[in-house]
């Protein structure tokens, strides 16, 4: 079916079984070729595509010192707003399970000045109009459990154990 | 003295081991060279110049990019022409077609040809058979116009389409009976 012409050229066979018929046609709608505007975006679409790599592949940029702070700093607060969302959804669910008449107001949080020294493992948290403070240093510290292991424990508990065993 | 041969004299396997090394030159050549009938597949496959061009993009993006992958078996014609088979399938569906309506909506040729009988003549054969092509289904299309228009052997059909030989050679035939049956001959009378 391949081959170079146009309509007017295999027109002129009357004759030809289905075959030649169908080839014919096949060679008369041909699709002209694109516009070399169209190739030349295409080409430099996929030029552009294909050079990003190279650009990927320069040594990277090593950290200063006052991004490694900030990104020391960023994963600081991602954990402090771990540890809040937790204890959030305990105080839900610790307020689903005994619904009552003060459902609507807002809770009340109970505030209280906590020193805490350098290396020392606090859990700080306000249970209504009390600030609880568990010390955790003596089952974490450098040799110990991971301190982050020992938080979510702790926060496991306070939430509702029984929860967490149903099926 | 031998001078080195200008980048037109390199074979495809040439281009090819220089693309593989990011050489720009290598690469550009080895698209002048398939563009056109990368572009007469997909254009065969999808019905529409748009959405071919589309597809001759991304397969072009896929054929360099995954160059580290191709074994060179076949050539990079069989390469390129496989993935642009196996694009226009994945698209799926296709886009709206763009035809340009004049004001009492007949529709015109985009082409830039001065006889405006002969133009017309040649976009209703094209519609014809697109709306033939378009009743045969995905894989079938995909088979014949890899056989009719690129001229790829049945086993490099069948590569293509990871089937067996026979069933390439069925579905041409296959393809070429709906073809016949699906085509209005008497309209055609005049124009083929």
């Amino acid at each position: 079916m391949r081959g170079d012409d146009p309509i007017r050229e295999t027109t002129s066979d009357p004759e030809a079984g289905p075959s030649s018929r169908l080839d014919r046609l096949w060679e008369a709608t041909r699709p002209e070729p694109p516009s070399t505007s169209d190739w030349d975006r295409i080409w430099a679409t996929v030029s552009a595509e294909l050079d990003q790599p190279a650009e990927a592949d320069q040594p990277a940029i090593l950290p200063t010192p006052r991004r490694s702070w900030a990104a020391v700093g960023l994963i600081v607060v991602a954990q402090a707003a771990a540890v809040l969302l937790a204890l959030g959804l305990s105080w839900g669910r610790l307020d689903d399970a005994a619904p009552d008449e003060s459902a609507s107001a807002p809770p009340t949080l109970a505030t209280a000045a906590v020193r805490v020294e350098e290396g020392q493992l606090v859990l700080i948290r306000s249970d209504a109009d009390v600030v609880q403070i568990t010390d955790l240093t003596v089952d974490g510290g450098p040799d110990g459990v991971d301190a982050w292991y020992l938080v979510y424990n702790l926060l496991e508990s306070l939430a509702n154990p029984v929860v967490a065993m149903s099926e | 003295m031998i001078e080195a041969p200008t980048i037109e004299q390199l074979t495809d396997e040439d281009l090819v081991a220089r693309a593989r090394k990011r050489d720009p030159a290598a690469r550009e050549e080895l698209f002048q060279r398939h563009r056109d009938e990368a572009f007469r597949v997909a254009r065969r496959l999808l019905g529409d110049e748009q959405d071919a061009l589309d597809v001759v993009q991304d397969s072009l993006l896929k054929a360099f990019s995954r160059l580290e992958s191709f074994d060179g078996r076949g050539g990079f014609r069989f390469w390129l022409l496989r993935i642009v088979s196996n694009t226009a399938l994945d698209q799926g569906r296709r886009r709206k077609r763009r035809t340009i309506l004049s004001l009492d909506g007949e529709p015109v040729s985009e082409s830039a040809d001065d006889d405006p009988g002969r133009q017309m003549s040649r976009e209703d054969l094209r519609r014809a058979l697109d709306e033939a092509l378009e009743e045969l289904s995905p894989r079938i299309r995909a088979t014949f116009v890899l056989f009719a228009e690129s001229g790829l052997s049945y086993k490099e059909i069948a590569e293509t389409q990871d089937v067996p030989i026979g069933t390439v050679m069925s579905r041409i035939n296959a393809a070429r009976r709906k073809l016949q049956a699906a085509l209005d001959w008497e309209k055609l009378k005049g124009l083929v």
